[in-house]
């Protein structure tokens, strides 16, 4: 009969333009060129040295990926700043630094936006600002780099690992920092009481840092 | 090929899906009206969780159903029915169909606009449809709820009219989706 023959074909093209079932990470808009850098600056204690390069904020994305109801999803900070003050030649002189204000989280929900800056979540009130700092930094064996040191969030200071590729600015063209690490959020007591239950909002945490550096 | 009689009674599967399908429904769209109300909490996020792999589950079933429903037609209207009433049966069973596709569809679009990405039973991810957007998830929402009502007064009608056709007109439109159920 024909008609098992349309739907067989019909079955079979919806069964081969599915796609995959992971969804991949989406391109949010530009981080928002506000105050951050004035304020970032003043939460970090450590000024920008005179080596550093100057971040291109329009240009540069501080997005997270996490778990919720089983599925991931991607959401992204608008106001961060970074020093990176790095030599490729001597890297173990450098340092690495991220400021992040917490109250600029944006994950496509503003109902979503606002439980995570309450107190449960990042209490960013309170503890306005995460801030990465790198201890030694290193090259790493599959040509990029390798950050050893601190991340603070909330009132937890914890060692992370961040893994990097850099190259820098030249010749009046953008260098380029990417890099992430994993953090499990309970550790630093992202999600409290209740939330301390991994079932529909997962404990691990990926964090992806894209910078584009000006000299 | 089969007797020229013509069929008086829904196929076994065609009866399997009608009635899995009304199971999950009456499942589903009370615990949509429970959840929304709950405040957030853990439990809440399980309850959306469920409501949204339901839903997806309904979605394809009634994928499957209407491919199945064209290869083993639904048995005729009783000759006994004035027009206005084929006609009436006609949208209400038209209108049930496209709800069964427009709420979990409207309910997917409405979850991607809000970046919720949709896990089913936690086995695999649906990707988002639309970017974030806040306007769009908001009316989306709305649709839904709508659609939930429209469901609600067409599946009342729906169930109104079995009743009437088995007690009142005393036919076999009842019986026909009756798996067990011999005709009269």
């Amino acid at each position: 009969m024909s008609r098992y023959a349309i739907l067989s074909f019909l079955a079979a093209l919806a069964a081969c333009t599915q796609p995959a079932a992971e969804t991949g990470d989406r391109e949010g808009a530009p981080p928002r060129v506000a105050e951050a850098e004035a304020e970032a600056g003043a939460g970090a204690d450590a000024g920008a040295p005179p080596g550093a390069y100057e971040l291109i904020e329009d240009e540069s994305t501080l997005t997270f990926t996490a778990t919720q109801q089983g599925a991931k999803f991607t959401g992204r900070f608008r106001e961060f700043d970074a020093i990176i003050d790095l030599d490729p030649e001597s890297p173990s002189d450098g340092t690495v630094v991220g400021i992040v204000e917490m109250d600029s989280v944006a994950t496509g929900d503003s109902e979503r936006d606002g439980y995570l800056v309450g107190e449960e979540w990042f209490h960013a009130s309170r503890w306005p600002r995460a801030r990465f700092e790198s201890e030694s930094i290193s090259r790493g064996e599959d040509g990029g780099y390798v950050a050893e040191g601190s991340l603070r969030l909330r009132d937890v200071t914890r060692p992370v690992t961040m893994r990097f590729e850099f190259t820098p600015p030249k010749d009046g063209e953008p260098g380029s920092f990417e890099g992430g690490f994993e953090i499990e959020r309970l550790n630093f007591g992202v999600g409290q009481g209740e939330w301390e239950s991994t079932e529909w909002v997962g404990n691990e945490v990926e964090i992806d840092v894209d910078l584009a550096l000006a000299e | 090929m089969a007797s020229t009689e013509p069929i008086r009674k829904f196929n076994p599967l065609s009866q399997f899906f009608h009635w899995v399908i009304a199971a999950l429904l009456l499942f589903q769209v009370p615990l949509a009206y429970y959840m929304i109300n709950q405040p957030l909490s853990p439990d809440k996020l399980g309850n959306y969780a469920l409501h949204k792999s339901i839903g997806i589950t309904i979605f394809t079933l009634a994928a499957l159903r209407l491919a199945w429903r064209w290869l083993r037609p639904a048995p005729p209207l009783p000759r006994s029915m004035a027009p206005w009433e084929r006609t009436a049966a006609r949208v209400t069973h038209g209108l049930l169909y496209f709800l069964l596709f427009a709420m979990p569809i409207t309910g997917w679009l409405s979850s991607s606009a809000a970046n919720f990405p949709v896990s089913v039973f936690k086995l695999f991810t649906l990707p988002n449809l639309v970017p974030e957007d806040e306007t769009l998830h908001k009316r989306l929402e709305l649709a839904h709820e709508l659609l939930a009502y429209t469901l609600f007064a067409t599946f009342a009608a729906h169930l109104l009219a079995a009743l009437y056709h088995h007690f009142r007109r005393r036919d076999n439109v009842l019986l026909s989706m009756l798996p067990f159920a011999r005709l009269r």
